[in-house]
């Protein structure tokens, strides 16, 4: 539904050739004498006046949508076609100039008040709008009616009679401009809109709805007269129909509705008026509920659409901040996927730094351990050379240790450099168990931290073709991502356990199995997917670089629930480039807290 | 005779060097990995000060200043924290005689060891 138009336009836009404006005129004058005929059969048998007014309903809705330059088109054939229409009745052509003359009054009245006081030509997208619609069309109705050539006459042979004329013809223009105005006025704004193809299931329920319609109709309406059911049975469909698919059907089926009720003959000169304050009730009540709806509709869309914005702003954001600090040259760009990983360097990157930074503190504080081991043996030497006799075995174990801290403080920070340096896919000979040992190690102090026991278990593997620091990338998003799961959960049951294994001759594979929450099932083949953030923490972009890593080693990545129901296992295969087995680090390896 | 200090800390680097830094400074030091072990010492050789670690990932520190002070045997040792980052909350800092940021010099070990066995009550 356009809500974005205004009612300005240029004027090059507005110039109108001959032939189409004699087209125009000649289409106005036809759906004027159309509607006016429909006017003129919906009147009661034994009353002379309108109970249901379409041709100014279908005038208004076109002077809604028109420009001010081009309303002569609409305008110009209202009076050939009135008479016409009108001519059967036998008036004097003087009473149906005047009649002509005063429904163009009303409608152009009516709209031209709409164009001063609203910003936009559609007030069917939001409730504000739509109220002010009514107000204008109510008010306007019931105004300009009381000058109504039909009124005046009445007016000669008693006030009583000139007030129900008066009520029952502005009562038929507000329905008439309601209902037909309203579905006709949307037809035109919504445009091709209207036919695009619908789901079945929309399909089915508007059929489903449409019989609804028809049975409560016919009870209310139509059969026999003594037993018709309540009125207010049209409600139900007719409000189920206004929340499921919109104003635009709504106007339809409300007009629809008041057109067949003023012509189910149910309208005598007695009922008139009480059929009529029924309907437009009927009308203004699911119109309100339907335009109610839309902007619902609309504001959860438009806040869907602003986080969708902010997000990719942030990305770029990042993006940027990245290449600016490390000076990347510009020409790299989301589509340069030089290392086959389906990432470009500034994703693989981004995500990498992301989850370094995120146990960065830890890996600080596992290097801290051994430097502070390094200051202590140093102190405790300092204090031993000016002592007497000098202790030189016992300095001799100082510099020995000190050695090895150093040695131990060099391999953390070494490991955290791998990870983060950035270079092509490289495919060494590698030994997958000595990756998995070499992230649990660097993960150590981020496990004891979050108080999560690993537990880890190497089988004897063959040589691997593949990217050593990539591989870490994977298993450390993997572990990192099974830690996540278990925030919040009693410390006794925050295990992780990694297993390596063969599975067959020449096919390897690691799995990562936490204690957590579990994914929801409808998500588990989205997680791999790149911005797909579940219950999880991260980026989005952790587990869809893991899988294009795996991929780009020709393996596979794969999620599933724990088959006791508690936890998830992530998992990857690749193949292997020979059967030379490598020896594994040690049976088992136990980090972190211990299981109470 | 030399006071003897219940070293704790689940990092063998840690302990070695600081056991080594404390033997140095003449106090006589016992070690504990964890809770379990320091508690065992705690009741067979009645430390005259425990130093221990912040950071543990079974029984913290601050678990530990918690269970000694509860202890109507022991509650009156005098427990130094020794920790990589300094807390900031003065429930923590109030668990113990004083913390200490690692690595430590020896001359503040020494002065924040005397002041605490000085606390002692006789």
């Amino acid at each position: 539904m356009s809500g974005k138009a205004t009612w300005t336009s240029d004027h090059a836009a507005s110039v109108v050739r001959a032939p189409a404006a004699a087209a125009t005129l000649a289409l106005c004058g036809l759906l004027y004498y159309l509607t006016a005929s429909l006017e003129l059969a919906l009147r009661p048998s034994d009353n002379g006046t309108a109970s249901l007014s379409p041709q100014q309903g279908m005038l208004v809705a076109l002077l809604m949508t028109t420009r001010y330059r081009r309303w002569w088109l609409i305008v110009l054939p209202v009076l050939p076609a009135h008479l016409a229409a009108y001519w059967r009745l036998g008036a004097p052509p003087w009473l149906l100039t005047l009649e002509a003359i005063h429904t163009i009054a009303l409608t152009v009245g009516i709209v031209t008040a709409l164009r001063l006081f609203s910003e936009r030509p559609n007030p069917f997208g939001r409730l504000r709008e739509f109220m002010f619609f009514l107000l204008i069309i109510l008010s306007g109705a019931a105004l300009l009616n009381i000058v109504s050539p039909d009124v005046t006459l009445a007016a000669g042979t008693g006030l009583d009679r000139a007030m129900l004329t008066w009520r029952v013809q502005s009562v038929a223009s507000a329905l008439g401009i309601l209902t037909w105005g309203s579905s006709i006025a949307l037809g035109l704004l919504l445009g091709a809109d209207w036919l695009r193809p619908r789901a079945l299931a929309q399909y089915a329920e508007a059929l489903l709805i449409a019989t609804a319609l028809f049975v409560t109709f016919y009870l209310t309406f139509a059969g026999v007269p003594e037993q018709h059911a309540p009125r207010v049975l049209l409600f139900i469909p007719l409000l189920w129909l206004s929340i499921r698919l919109g104003p635009g059907a709504t106007a339809l089926a409300v007009a629809v509705v008041c057109t067949l009720a003023a012509a189910s003959g149910r309208m005598t000169h007695e009922t008139v008026g009480d059929v009529q304050i029924f309907l437009i009730v009927l009308a203004i009540t699911v119109l309100v509920v339907a335009v109610f709806g839309e902007e619902r509709r609309r504001e959860t869309q438009a806040a869907s659409a602003r986080a969708t914005l902010a997000r990719r702003q942030r990305d770029e954001r990042l993006s940027l901040m990245l290449r600016a600090s490390h000076n990347v040259p510009p020409e790299w760009h989301i589509a340069h996927d030089p290392d086959g990983t389906g990432f470009d360097r500034h994703e693989e990157r981004f995500a990498r730094l992301a989850m370094a930074g995120r146990i960065t503190a830890s890996i600080a504080h596992e290097i801290n351990q051994p430097l502070s081991a390094i200051h202590h043996n140093a102190e405790a030497g300092l204090l031993l050379l000016s002592g007497e006799p000098l202790d030189r075995a016992e300095l001799e174990e100082i510099f020995n240790d000190i050695l090895g801290d150093n040695r131990r403080a060099g391999e953390l920070a070494g490991r955290l450099g791998e990870l983060l340096q950035d270079h092509e896919l490289k495919l060494d000979p590698l030994d997958i168990n000595a990756v998995v040992d070499d992230i649990v190690d660097l993960l150590r102090a981020e496990s004891r931290r979050r108080h999560i026991h690993f537990d880890v278990r190497y089988a004897p593997l063959p040589v691997l073709l593949g990217d050593y620091v990539r591989l870490q990338t994977v298993l450390l998003n993997l572990i990192l991502n099974g830690m996540d799961a278990m925030e919040g959960l009693p410390e006794s049951r925050r295990r992780l356990d990694i297993r390596t294994s063969r599975l067959d001759t020449n096919r390897i594979q690691v799995q990562v199995i936490d204690r957590g929450r579990g994914i929801d099932p409808r998500n588990l083949p989205k997680i791999f997917d790149s911005y797909f953030i579940g219950q999880r923490h991260g980026p989005g972009i952790g587990l869809a670089l893991a899988r294009s890593i795996v991929e780009a080693h020709g393996g596979r990545i794969w999620a599933r629930n724990n088959a006791d129901g508690v936890g998830v296992t992530l998992a990857f295969e690749i193949d292997c480039v020979g059967t030379s087995m490598m020896p594994a680090p040690g049976p088992t390896h136990r980090y972190g807290a211990r299981l109470n | 005779m030399s006071a003897t200090v219940l070293l704790i800390d689940d990092d063998h680097r840690i302990r070695n060097s600081l056991g080594r830094l404390l033997r140095v400074l003449s106090y006589h030091v016992i070690e504990a990995a964890d809770w379990n072990a320091a508690a065992e010492l705690i009741s067979t050789h009645r430390p005259d000060v425990v130093v221990t670690d912040l950071h543990m990932p079974e029984r913290s520190g601050k678990d530990i200043a918690r269970l000694v002070r509860s202890h109507p045997q022991f509650n009156h040792i005098p427990i130094i924290a020794l920790t990589a980052t300094l807390p900031g909350d003065e429930e923590t800092i109030g668990l113990f005689h004083a913390v200490l940021e690692k690595p430590c010099t020896a001359e503040d070990l020494k002065r924040v060891l005397g002041e605490a066995l000085k606390s002692r009550p006789h």
